[in-house]
């Protein structure tokens, strides 16, 4: 039998799960699941004004031998225009998402690729639950962006399984 | 109106014996006599077989993102017109609102399965339909 795996959005200090597998992550000033315009990035008039960040983690359940290549990427290419970048690291143990101020230990989440993905793990992995490291997002609007809804992107979380 | 492609089935890895009872590997995405049913068998036993599956286009923006601008605009317009005393025409509303039908996103993310046989480094890609032979490691 093939495993059963969701994507769930972790919140808060207790790490209150959201299954995202089809849905919509929203990137926001609060640290929460909702899809909704409230809590918006805003365009600052100098620096950078930063989203919380927004930890998400693949769930296995079901029955299936092992999973191994846990990973996550983009289509290499951002369509949020100028001066908004989006911010992506793993992280192995769970932390209240925080309001991010910086970069660092972050990479441009449009690095992550099909051909140099971010590994979650390498595997291999078994038994049901969450498995992997987190994957961290983190959206940045720099005082040059243009106003209004930006262009969505999507994500592909990728493995391998017995 | 837009359809949701079929959900594609999981490639399904057993242990079989062939007739001179040899262990070979057999993935399959459906009954074996099946119409459009994909039937891998890897004879070598050095040889490997997985699942490569994935969920594809997490985070694609919901419908009311993309609508609720244009009807705030669409709502504008109208207030605009009848302050101004201009005649809001029935078919033009229609006309728009049409035009904003047809911008809702209906596309979902979608899960890929694939299934791959690899010996030596030369790969067998399978994914319900095509067939892909190569030594890339391809990813969904």
């Amino acid at each position: 039998m093939a495993a059963t795996v969701t994507i769930l959005e972790k919140n808060g200090a207790g790490g209150t799960t959201t299954d995202k597998t089809s849905g919509t992550v929203r990137l926001k000033k609060a640290d929460n699941a909702t899809v909704d315009l409230l809590n918006p990035l805003v365009k600052p008039a100098s620096g950078s004004d930063w989203s919380f960040q927004k930890w998400l983690i693949l769930n296995f359940a079901g029955s299936y031998t092992q999973a191994t290549n846990l990973r996550v990427y983009t289509d290499g290419s951002s369509g949020l225009g100028t001066g908004i970048n989006l911010w992506a690291k793993k992280v192995t143990s769970y932390a209240t998402p925080a309001l991010e101020t910086a970069s660092t230990g972050y990479a441009n989440a449009f690095t992550y690729t099909e051909g140099a993905p971010l590994v979650l793990d390498a595997g291999p992995v078994t038994g049901t639950g969450q498995k992997g490291d987190h994957l961290v997002l983190a959206a940045e609007v720099q005082d040059t962006a243009a106003g209004g809804l930006t262009p969505s992107e999507t994500l592909t979380f990728a493995w391998d399984e017995i | 109106m837009t359809t949701q492609p079929p959900v594609p089935t999981p490639f399904e890895i057993r242990e079989a014996a062939d007739a001179h009872g040899a262990r070979v590997v057999v993935a399959a995405n459906g009954p074996p006599d099946a119409p459009g049913t994909q039937v891998l068998m890897l004879l070598d036993p050095a040889g490997t077989v997985v699942r490569r599956r994935a969920l594809k286009g997490i985070a694609l923006a919901p419908a009311a993102d993309v609508v609720v601008p244009m009807l705030n605009q669409l709502a504008s317009d109208i207030v605009r017109d009848l302050n101004a005393g201009v005649p809001v025409h029935g078919d033009q509303l229609q006309a728009r609102m049409m035009a904003i039908a047809s911008m809702i996103p209906t596309a979902k993310p979608t899960p890929v399965e694939w299934c791959m046989a690899d010996i030596d480094g030369v790969r067998v890609y399978l994914d319900g339909r095509n067939v892909i032979v190569t030594r890339q490691d391809l990813r969904p």
